[in-house]
């Protein structure tokens, strides 16, 4: 990740280490030129870099506050809390 | 017959917070059972994100309230009550997790991507069906998110609750975990590499 990209070609492996830089805008232009053009020459890094964008989304999707499931309390841990607040 | 009459009062303070938070500060008991009927299930599952066990979430919730509790004369009123308690069951989830023994955990490079000795990712993936833009997704699918991201590694799924769900900036984590900056990144781009490698037997097409 910390690493510095060498030379003018990227392993696929090496594209997928910088993948959070690049979408953070964190490399710089000569690098983010090169990280370009291995996608221009590798459907497998589009497929991941596309897949990887989806997979930042989804956690967001599955877990919003808006969508958690709601439901009551069990009786015994309502109880319980209620007793901890007069606790000294 | 009470049942019924303390449902109509606390369903009366869901809809009026101002006057459920001027009980809570006068010390009125029937307004924190309130308030824990009313907010503890949705932050028990917000506390459950970062501590999956019953016992571990329910004593960070029991931690939440109290602290909630002593606090409440803190509360300006800037955000919604709901807000202000979110951020303390994430913080009671947090010391809770620090307090705890560290269990050992699956290996993160179990389940990150694999690479033949050239580079090439090794077996090459396919396209998934999902569509990256998508801002619904179906039941089905938000259950598997979920029980995925309950398999990653402790260390890396409470970065990616963190940074992904709960969107702290890297440097407010770095801080909330003691972790460096540089950490916290590597954390998360592993984490979302393995949550990727874990959704893809389910999202990637055939072929």
């Amino acid at each position: 990740m910390n690493e510095d990209i060498d030379g003018t070609e990227l392993t696929c492996q090496q594209i997928i280490d910088f993948m959070m830089a690049y979408l953070d805008g964190e490399l710089p232009v000569r690098e983010r030129e090169i990280f370009e053009r291995h996608l221009t020459i590798c459907p497998d890094c589009v497929n991941y870099l596309s897949s990887y964008r989806t997979t930042l989304k989804l956690p967001q999707e599955a877990l919003s506050p808006a969508l958690l499931p709601e439901g009551a309390l069990p009786e015994s841990l309502v109880r319980a809390i209620l007793a901890a607040r007069t606790k000294p | 017959m009470e049942g019924t009459l303390f449902q109509s009062t606390a369903e009366g303070w869901a809809s009026d917070e101002s006057l459920l938070v001027k009980r809570l500060r006068a010390g009125d008991a029937e307004a924190f059972e309130a308030l824990v009927r009313i907010h503890g299930p949705r932050m028990l599952s917000v506390i459950r994100r970062l501590l999956p066990l019953d016992q571990d979430s329910f004593d960070a919730l029991q931690d939440a309230f109290v602290c909630a509790f002593k606090a409440i004369d803190q509360f300006q009123g800037d955000s919604a009550l709901a807000t202000w308690l979110h951020r303390i069951a994430v913080n009671a989830a947090l010391m809770r997790l620090r307090s705890m023994k560290r269990q050992a955990e699956r290996a993160i490079e179990d389940l990150l991507p694999r690479f033949t000795d050239d580079g090439h990712r090794d077996p090459v993936g396919c396209a998934w069906a999902i569509a990256q833009d998508t801002s619904v997704i179906d039941n089905e699918t938000r259950q598997l998110v979920r029980k995925c991201i309950d398999q990653l590694p402790e260390s890396y799924r409470v970065v990616l609750v963190l940074r992904d769900i709960e969107e702290r900036s890297t440097e407010e984590t770095a801080e909330l975990l003691a972790l460096s900056v540089a950490n916290v990144k590597t954390r998360l781009h592993r984490a979302r590499q393995a949550l990727r490698e874990l959704l893809d037997p389910y999202l990637g097409e055939v072929g």
